[in-house]
């Protein structure tokens, strides 16, 4: 009997603490979005969905954090792996987690100078991401490589003849690739919506998603509130879709 | 070689901060600058414990739903639908998330309330610990618990004598990380807090936007300190 209440309780808290929030928080965004509930229209209409979508901003933004989170990601999966491969002592290296986005921000901020501050590569917005994602996927491959006997298989690969790079070129990372791909596109979707550094480091064109969505959100005139829930809308779109496929994609393997 | 680097890089961002909050006086290094954290105005402390108290009550909610989430769908004809919904948030980012529920809470009346700000850390924390836990679930603790019940275990000392034993590391785990995501928290806490719940990832922007890079360091070492103390006292379950 406890246990089935328990059955319906925990998930019934969990659709109403974490799913209920967000399919309100659509509702609302779509309300606006369509001109339901604005206060610059009189009922639906698509004039902010064309005002928003015809405007190359969005475009330039969702391509902006789309390159900055695989530069993130690729450069970091690199620094990892090469932390890996050269036995770096992860338990010291894992202290790094500890350094939020907002922290990385402030030190790039204060150290990075013209070179990393507001310049057009977003050299400064990766250096900031890489100082927080790859401490992270260096314990994540550390504990990939443990849970899969990576090591039994590179002794073996060595037994049969393989050099220590062709061990890691055909063994190491093939094995981590195919364990860690869904996480790495995960992290790469969170990495797109990153917001503070960004907001910290990045130009004022073209802005991170977030950031773009961020400003039109707050910006004192409500006329470009509407504006914020489509770009909000559009982003949820694409980033569902993504995951979706990825989803699909891994349960197809699985299965 | 290997370890020193490994600690170098480790300590170097609080090498760097701790270097923006010292003081020299006749040449020599003080933490006189750190006696400001006292004074009346400055809300660095009361950023500390508001921080402190939003993550340990996230984080101690999301475990016990994870835990208990995670359990109840391993049986469930809803877990191909639950499941997904798990990774809902990760759809969202935290930002996008933030002009939602400000809306929402908004119309609710909780708007910038601490309150408001737990449930948006619960939204990111409760579903990562349901994904967390699933994955303890389906490994090998159903057996375990099936053969205590065919031995004649009863309720409480299954749990006593089974579960517990091989539930406490994930769920010390579970809460770690819980913790982190709601004490990293900007985005979500600066629209939903609406500026009135000063945490201090909000407070370390705020610092910097005023140009106090010794207070905005302060606030920094007191946001890096504390999960880094806690990642290494756990260290040994997070690398092996």
């Amino acid at each position: 009997m406890r246990r089935g209440l328990a059955s319906v309780l925990f998930p019934a808290l969990f659709v109403m603490l974490v799913v209920v929030p967000i399919v309100v928080g659509v509702f609302v965004a779509v309300r606006y979005a369509f001109g339901w509930a604005s206060v610059t229209e009189d009922g639906f209409t698509l004039a902010i969905w064309t005002r928003v979508l015809l405007q190359p901003d969005i475009w330039w933004s969702l391509a902006w954090s789309a390159v900055m989170s695989l530069a993130a990601v690729g450069a970091s999966t690199a620094l990892a792996f090469a932390a890996l491969i050269t036995k770096l002592d992860t338990r010291w290296v894992a202290l790094l987690m500890a350094v939020p986005g907002t922290v990385a921000a402030f030190l790039v901020f204060h150290f990075g100078g013209a070179w990393l501050v507001k310049d057009p590569w977003g050299a400064g917005i990766l250096v900031a991401h890489v100082l927080i994602l790859a401490p992270f996927l260096t314990v994540l491959f550390t504990q990939a490589a443990q849970a899969v006997g990576l090591r039994a298989l590179q002794d073996a690969a060595r037994m049969c003849g393989a050099t220590g790079r062709t061990t890691h070129r055909l063994v190491t990372w093939p094995v981590l690739w195919h364990r860690l791909r869904f996480h790495l596109l995960l992290l790469g979707i969170a990495f797109a919506g990153s917001f503070e550094i960004p907001l910290l480091l990045g130009r004022s064109w073209p802005e991170a998603v977030s950031v773009l969505a961020y400003n039109r959100f707050s910006r004192f005139s409500l006329e470009t509130r509407p504006e914020a829930f489509v770009i909000v809308l559009v982003y949820m779109v694409l980033v569902g879709l993504l995951f979706a496929m990825a989803w699909r994609k891994t349960r197809t393997e699985r299965a | 070689m290997k370890r020193i680097l490994s600690v170098v890089m480790a300590l170097f961002p609080v090498v760097l901060l701790m270097g923006l909050t010292v003081s020299w006086v006749d040449g020599w290094p003080t933490l006189a600058r750190w006696s400001v954290l006292g004074q009346s105005g400055i809300p660095v402390q009361e950023g500390l414990w508001t921080s402190a108290g939003v993550a340990l009550v996230v984080a101690a909610i999301s475990t016990i739903l994870g835990a208990g989430t995670a359990r109840a769908m391993q049986a469930s004809r809803w877990r191909s639908v639950l499941m997904p919904l798990a990774w809902l948030p990760w759809a969202v980012s935290p930002v996008i998330a933030g002009i939602l529920f400000m809306v929402v809470y908004l119309r609710a009346g909780i708007d910038g309330t601490v309150l408001s700000v737990m449930l948006a850390h619960l939204v990111f924390s409760g579903a990562y610990a349901v994904v967390l836990m699933d994955g303890f679930w389906r490994r090998d603790v159903a057996r375990l618990e099936e053969t205590g019940r065919t031995l004649g275990a009863s309720g409480s000392h299954l749990f006593a004598h089974v579960l517990w034993p091989a539930m406490r590391r994930p769920l010390m785990l579970v809460f770690a990380q819980t913790f982190l995501i709601s004490w990293f928290q900007y985005g979500v806490t600066l629209l939903v807090g609406a500026g009135r719940v000063q945490t201090l990832p909000v407070l370390v922007f705020g610092f910097v936007g005023e140009a106090n890079v010794y207070l905005a360091a302060m606030a920094s070492l007191l946001l890096v300190i504390p999960p880094m103390l806690l990642l290494w006292v756990t260290r040994n379950e997070w690398t092996t």
